[in-house]
């Protein structure tokens, strides 16, 4: 029995791939590191009523529930939106279109999810946000709803392509033997294809789920940028904020009062933690799927 | 006269892939309650004849059959033909054996859940008819519920005839069934398909010549874009 050595051969690639490992590993341990030193201030000040107070006022108190709660319902509602969309053109794209609408249909969603985010936000501002105030007669077009609105039409087509990769990872020879029990192809995708499929379309909405709560330009422009939990607390036609934006707006001007820096680094450790822990769930499911 | 003889007769036909033919001008019959090998090189059409007729073509973009295939009377390119109801009476087991993440009981009765018949027959009496006739009663008797991946390769191949008979189909397809299976599973499944033949007729294609004199009475040999009847010199 000859033992395969850990490192087959140390090349050039080798070194290199190792050593881009490397640098990013490095930098998001820094990263995190930087931000939990930099936000033990806030955290002595206010202990743990940082996390469920709700009113922030530079230089006096520093509650950061409504940017929390902000990232959870933009988010959760552009899931939401988000899913039977990218979920219907996915399987519509892998099971029922011929080889090449599909390559079309797939390379278009790939530059649309390269837009940039700021032309999102444009467009969200100048059109989107009036479309919302005049159809459902509100004074301001900059709400929760409409953040949550934008973002939905921003990782559609990532969760869509992911999402149709995963049900293409479900082989062949699955289809052909549901088929040829009888059943008809709507029947194959539904009840055997999407089951089998199920970890990495799940992967493909955590992805999805992990850069829309992340996204900051295109969501400051449209949210309406008020530190509040509206009244009542489901009322998703007022204005919020969330955990970007709000740094966003507020770095510049914080840089240097020391207990406003460290609360928004806070409010950074608060989004890392849980985009990261979206992100990896994300990447767990779809590697189980292959 | 001659549909009680033969259960799938073929005439003229082409089978094509965008324009290209793989098969041209074909006609044979295929015996009923018999095994009939298909046998020729790799890429001659032997999968495509197969799947031709239970239509699994159907989805493949670009695939065209003309000419005309008989199968138990009916020609099955007719506009009237239920291709559900086709595939319920042709069943096809695949070279890799294909077991889906469910129990094994659950894969067996996997079809019967969407055909389910009103006349409320029992699905766990139909299940173990099933097993019982592909051989794998005794191995799994004890562990329906357990997940189907666990089995053996050559149980999971006969798993999945399980599976197809449980629909009871008059004709069963089987491509290539033995290529994925060591010598002794695949012995076990020549058992399988000579005890089958009382009851239905099988169309079994293979590479290897010694297994289609083992089982078949009839050849049939696609070459050359042609299908053509060798008389069996092994009765
Ligand atoms: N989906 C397809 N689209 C286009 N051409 C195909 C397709 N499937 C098969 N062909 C072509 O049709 C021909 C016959 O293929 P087929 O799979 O029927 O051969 P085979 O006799 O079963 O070969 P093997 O013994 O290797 O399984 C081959 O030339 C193949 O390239
Ligand atoms: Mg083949």
């Amino acid at each position: 029995m000859n033992k395969q050595p850990l490192f087959p051969e140390r090349g050039p690639a080798f070194w290199l791939t190792g050593l881009a490992a490397a640098i990013s590993a490095g930098t998001i341990g820094l990263l995190f590191v930087s931000l939990v030193v930099e936000s033990v201030p806030v955290f002595k000040s206010e202990g743990v009523s940082f996390l469920w107070g709700t009113d922030w006022f530079a230089g006096e108190v520093y509650g950061a529930l409504p940017m929390i709660y902000g990232s959870l319902m933009v988010t959760g509602l552009a899931v939401v939106m988000v899913l039977p969309f990218a979920l219907g053109s996915a399987i519509l794209t892998s099971e029922f279109l011929s080889g090449r609408v599909r390559l079309v249909v797939k390379a278009a969603m790939e530059l649309l999810a390269g837009v940039p985010g700021i032309l999102y936000g444009l467009m969200g501002i100048a059109l989107l946000a009036v479309w919302v105030r005049d159809l459902f007669g509100l004074i301001d077009g900059n709400t929760l709803f409409t953040a949550g609105l934008l973002l939905a039409v921003m990782i559609l087509p990532t969760v869509m392509t992911l999402a149709e990769d995963a049900l293409r990872a479900v082989p062949g020879e699955t289809r052909d033997t549901a088929l040829s029990q009888g059943l008809t192809r709507m029947e194959t995708v539904m009840q055997v294809v999407v089951p089998q499929a199920l970890p990495g379309l799940a992967g493909a909405v955590f992805l999805g789920l992990g850069r829309a709560m992340g996204e900051t330009i295109a969501v400051m422009l449209v949210i309406g940028g008020i530190d509040r939990i509206p009244q009542p607390w489901f009322d998703l036609f007022a204005s919020g904020q969330n955990i970007p934006s709000k740094i966003g707006r507020e770095a510049a001007e914080a840089l240097g009062f020391d207990l406003q820096w460290s609360a928004l680094i806070a409010l950074g450790l608060v989004l890392f933690v849980m985009v990261m822990t979206l992100t990896t769930a994300g990447h767990f499911l779809l590697r189980k799927a292959r | 006269m001659t549909e009680n003889v033969y259960a799938i007769q073929l005439e003229n036909v082409r089978l094509s892939y965008s324009g290209k033919a793989v098969i041209d001008g074909a006609s044979c019959a295929i015996r009923k309650n018999a095994v009939t090998a298909v046998v020729g090189p790799s890429g001659s059409g032997k999968s495509t004849l197969l799947r031709t007729l239970c239509r699994m073509n159907d989805r493949i973009p670009g695939f065209r059959a003309e000419g005309s295939v008989r199968v138990l009377g009916r020609d099955i390119h007719d506009p009237g033909i239920n291709v559900y109801e086709l595939r319920k009476r042709v069943g096809m087991v695949f070279q890799k054996p294909c077991v889906f993440p469910k129990s094994i009981y659950e894969n067996v009765v996997f079809g019967l859940r969407f055909h389910a018949s009103p006349n409320g027959e029992n699905f766990s009496e139909r299940a173990e008819r099933a097993l019982r006739d592909a051989f794998l009663w005794d191995e799994v008797k004890d562990r329906l519920d357990q997940p189907a991946h666990i089995l053996s390769q050559g149980q999971q191949q006969r798993l999945a005839m399980a599976r197809t008979l449980a629909v009871d189909p008059e004709i069963l397809l089987m491509d290539e069934p033995t290529s994925a299976l060591d010598s002794k599973s695949a012995n076990a499944i020549e058992d399988l398909i000579l005890s089958l033949k009382e009851h239905h007729t099988i169309v079994l294609v293979t590479h290897h010549v010694e297994q289609a004199e083992r089982v078949a009475e009839d050849l049939i040999c696609v070459d050359d874009q042609t299908v053509c009847h060798k008389p069996c010199q092994y009765p």
